[in-house]
């Protein structure tokens, strides 16, 4: 058994758990690299077919490679895809550009979020949260790395770290499960490059730049890269944790794991 | 650990046979006085023969001398070796690597976390199956069970479909040992390199080593069973337990029992157990100890107390005895009477087969820390299993063999100074197939207690406190291996394979009409059986040619059986959780490979976690149904998919890997004790060194 197979079990576990312990799970989907790992690995532990509703929260800012992937692959792998989407604040004209970054992504993903896991009475999520953005967590909130914590639903309530095993949902707080926990970038990469998992090409260079993540399109800025292929990522995530060790600085990647975990209501 | 069931079943009884002790002294000294007593008679025909023979002469003195030089330099190339560090292998049982991750970062186990901090911490890829005895022989081998032949806790004889434990065979005196492959030690003893060995599972009978070794899993009891407990009860309850016998008795200030030991032959050759009476005095005013006598001896046994050991001698007839020790426990002194017994061990001072080596260092260990539980697997699962006894006792018991083990690493350590020394714990396996049902709450036997629910998490602290002490007398160039053989995980469905073969159509019963077939194949029609499962997840093709009445033609006929099967059993979902049953289902040549791969199971089941072939299923039975809730005690296990379970590993050492495996341990071992990377490459080894 090598390093991926481990960590493909231990996600492959996770999921399997969570949908044994409680139904009412929906899966999180940002057509992200961590988010399609793990939707590669859901649909592996239930043989193909996911028995959950897989969420994608859409906050019409995407880019159009976003929603094409969405709609390629929600056919190819039959999912039963939700769509989050804070239409009255769209309406509203709630965008980047016209308020506070904080603000909008407040609107449009957490309560897009929220309103969403009510409507379908989803209390358990699976999100692709990876350990080394976890990081930001620990240093946010000093939350440990578990598999899964509380969704707090009041701001200032310090999420609870709950044993897979020994965890209860209480009436008002959902479950928030994180299967990839173990997981690093270039664990992500490396398993994306032996399962040949499908990803948008804008993680791949186009003239000298490339997209690390998946955001909003106005907030996302495409960093210099010459990286055209899976195993060119993996180099140069190697190559930048090799100058991390040697006492450079490690590219941040916060701004966008704080928006991320905003979205999952860690904020 | 599981298969204590088969107790009765797999009955061996060693008393049956005579006994020698195998002690070569007396037949060297009767040879040489012979041969110095032929010199002595004939001394004057030999000295007449030599003179007119010369020549002879002269070649019997270039013989001897040659002989003393060949003394001489054994004795010298036999010089111990010079390794002059030492190595330190703690084998815990069944120890999760997840559960130690969490308790680390909850700060729980400091000594843990520290030999993560300074050395090195991995998941250790475990054998397939993750059975102990199949893992424990991994390591100690360094190869994969189509090598060692220890692939199962049970074997099946295709000549016959009978089934067999997969542990040492005892017959009359002598005992089968369950591998022939070479272990560490005796690479350890061909480079003499001083080694103590204890408890290590699948060493009886045990090896002569170069050093000390006390055999451990596999080790029965007097009456050659695994363990068998004995229930001297006024309640009506069954008489035949899965792990005991059960007396009934009716309540008198002066009752006499029987206890049970080996069998013996009377002249007519029948065979019947000998017993040994005891006499129990009750004290209507007192209710809260009882008196028991036997043999001559008086002891008192409290209630809901352990007693002290207790000695008992069976006479087996022509100047045969078999001495034992073993435990009462009152469990209840009013109404209604129960007394249990547990297995009655071999007494180490004077065990019925040996179960060291040297033969005396079991004595010698009774002369430093007293008598001790000798049988392979002492704790008493299937009673608490059974209910025959609650938690408590068996807590109390589970602590009592592990006080035991800790003060004997202690004294080995004290006077350990250099080469290898192994310590095997079994209890965090057993207080995790025990008590699963108290963390997980969605095992069906789950209860919320506020005690119970913290016995796991103490036994991952007392192990870190056994690793405490092991780490504080480490010196500059000693090495520190610390490993199990495999996770845990829950145990909450019951999969019955045969009855699942059955519904698919793969297996055939007599009469198709019956809702169930009986234990060890017995009602299988064989004539229209395509496969059969025993054991723990094993599937055996009904193949042409190798079982007795296959009919499935070996080669492509099999071949494309075997695929079928497999893609049925991946697409199996439990309707109960929505999740698969099966992770992973391997076929033969998938996972075994060696001289002895034909003995091996064609398929190979790596259930999901929380699923696990039934008790049933490891007896060859096919009941009704194909899967259902697991409603006993026994509520944790390891017999999933390796890959879902894989062990723990941590050293003082870094390694080379990122994935080290059990079959890594051994040649690591021996490549740091000087075997060379071009003699490893002989042994035929599965694993690498990762130092």
């Amino acid at each position: 058994m090598d390093y991926l197979d481990n960590l493909e079990q231990r996600s492959l576990y996770i999921i399997r758990e969570a949908y044994s312990r409680y139904r009412n799970c929906a899966l999180l989907w940002s057509t992200g690299k961590d988010s399609t790992a793990m939707l590669w690995i859901a649909r592996k532990a239930f043989l193909g077919k996911i028995p959950f509703p897989v969420i994608h929260i859409d906050t019409t800012y995407n880019s159009k490679e976003v929603y094409t992937f969405r709609e390629m692959y929600e056919k190819e792998w039959g999912l039963n895809l939700i769509i989050a989407q804070n239409k009255m604040a769209i309406e509203k004209g709630m965008g980047p550009e016209c308020n506070e970054k904080s603000e909008c992504c407040e609107a449009l993903k957490t309560i897009a979020l929220k309103k969403t896991l009510e409507e379908n009475s989803c209390n358990v999520l699976l999100a692709g949260i990876r350990g080394d953005e976890h990081e930001v967590l620990v240093r946010e909130k000093g939350i440990s790395r578990q598999c899964m914590d509380i969704f707090p639903d009041t701001r200032n309530m310090q999420a609870t770290i709950l044993d897979m095993y020994q965890s209860e949902i209480k009436t008002d707080n959902r479950l928030r499960i994180h299967p990839m926990i173990f997981w690093t970038v270039t664990d992500i990469w490396h398993y994306i490059k032996r399962e040949k998992i499908p990803v948008l090409s804008r993680y791949f260079a186009h003239s000298g730049k490339r997209y690390k993540n998946i955001g909003c399109e106005p907030c996302c800025t495409p960093v210099d890269s010459t990286a055209t292929t899976v195993k060119k990522i993996i180099k140069e995530h190697e190559d930048i944790r090799a100058a991390g060790k040697n006492g450079k600085t490690a590219e941040p990647e916060d701004a966008y794991t704080i928006q991320k975990l905003k979205s999952l209501g860690y904020m | 650990m599981n298969f204590l069931f088969l107790n009765q079943l797999l009955y061996i009884d060693p008393g049956t046979g005579g006994f020698i002790v195998g002690n070569l002294l007396p037949i060297i000294i009767g040879i040489f006085t012979a041969f110095f007593g032929i010199i002595l008679v004939f001394f004057k025909r030999i000295f007449n023969f030599f003179k007119n023979h010369k020549i002879i002469f002269i070649i019997v003195i270039i013989v001897l001398l040659v002989g003393i030089l060949i003394v001489i330099g054994v004795f010298i190339l036999g010089k111990e070796s010079d390794y002059p560090y030492r190595i330190i292998i703690l084998g815990f049982d069944g120890l999760s690597p997840l559960k130690i991750e969490s308790l680390i970062n909850e700060g729980k186990l400091p000594n843990f976390a520290e030999l993560k901090e300074t050395g090195t911490f991995a998941h250790l890829s475990t054998t397939n199956p993750s059975q102990s005895p199949v893992a424990w022989t991994g390591f100690s081998t360094g190869q994969n069970p189509g090598k060692t032949g220890v692939f199962d806790f049970i074997k099946r004889d295709p000549k016959t479909y009978r089934l067999t434990l997969s542990m040492s065979q005892i017959h009359g005196e002598s005992v089968i040992p369950a591998t022939k492959s070479k272990r560490l030690w005796h690479y350890t003893t061909k480079k003499k390199v001083p080694a103590v060995i204890i408890s290590c599972p699948v060493t009886f009978p045990p090896d002569r080593i170069y050093g000390k070794l006390l055999s451990g899993m596999g080790v029965p009891d007097i009456l050659g069973t695994q363990g068998t407990f004995s229930f001297y009860t006024t309640r009506k309850v069954r008489t035949k337990d899965v792990g005991g016998n059960v007396f009934h008795v009716n309540k008198t200030n002066l009752m006499v029992m029987d206890l049970l030991g080996p069998r013996k032959m009377d002249i007519s050759g029948k065979s019947d157990h000998t017993k040994v009476p005891f006499k129990v005095e009750i004290d209507d005013a007192n209710n809260q100890k009882i008196r028991i006598t036997f043999q001559e001896k008086t002891t008192e046994v409290e209630l809901h107390k352990w007693s002290e050991w207790q000695e008992v001698t069976f006479d087996l007839g022509f100047l045969k005895k078999v001495k034992g020790i073993f435990k009462f426990y009152l469990v209840e002194n009013d109404e209604e009477f129960s007394l249990y017994a547990g297995a009655i061990n071999f007494d180490p001072r004077e065990p019925f087969l040996p179960i060291s080596s040297p033969g005396e260092y079991s004595k010698q260990l009774v002369d430093q820390m007293g008598l001790f539980y000798t049988l392979g697997m002492p704790m008493d699962t299937w009673a608490l299993n059974e209910q025959r006894l609650t938690e408590e006792p068996f807590l109390e018991q589970v602590n009592e063999v592990l006080r035991e083990k800790t003060e004997l690493l202690e004294y080995e350590l004290s006077r350990f100074e250099k080469g290898l020394l192994y310590c095997y714990f079994e209890s965090p396996d057993i207080i995790q197939h025990m008590f699963y049902r108290y963390i997980d709450t969605l095992h069906p036997l789950y209860e919320k207690n506020e005690k119970y629910e913290k016995v796991i998490e103490s036994w991952y602290e007392k192990m870190d406190n056994i690793l405490g002490n092991v780490m504080r007398r480490i010196r500059e160039g000693d090495t520190i291996i610390v490993l199990s053989d495999h996770g845990f995980d829950t145990f909450r469905r019951s999969v019955h394979i045969n009855s699942w073969l059955r519904e698919n159509g793969y297996l055939e019963l007599r009469n198709p009409q019956a809702a169930s077939g009986g234990e060890l194949l017995q009602f299988v029609d064989w004539s229209r059986t395509k496969a059969y499962a025993i054991g723990f997840g094993a599937i055996y093709i009904n193949q042409k040619g190798r079982e007795k009445e296959g009919i499935v033609g070996q080669g492509q006929e099999t071949e494309l059986l075997k695929e079928e099967i497999r893609k049925k059993l991946t697409g199996w979902i439990d309707p109960k959780y929505g999740v698969p049953v099966v992770n992973n289902v391997y076929k033969q040549e998938e996972i075994f490979s060696g001289s002895l791969v034909n003995e091996t199971p064609d398929i190979f089941i790596g259930f999901n976690t929380g699923y696990r072939a039934s008790w049933q299923t490891a007896l060859g039975a096919v009941p009704e149904q194909t899967i259902e809730d697991n409603l006993k005690k026994w509520s944790g296990d390891h017999l999933h998919d390796p890959v879902l379970i894989p062990g723990i590993f941590f050293s003082n050492r870094p390694v080379i890997t990122e994935t080290p495996s059990i079959y890594d341990i051994t040649p690591s071992v021996l490549k740091l004790i000087g075997y060379t990377d071009k003699e490893l490459e002989k042994f035929d080894m599965d694993g690498q060194p990762i130092f």
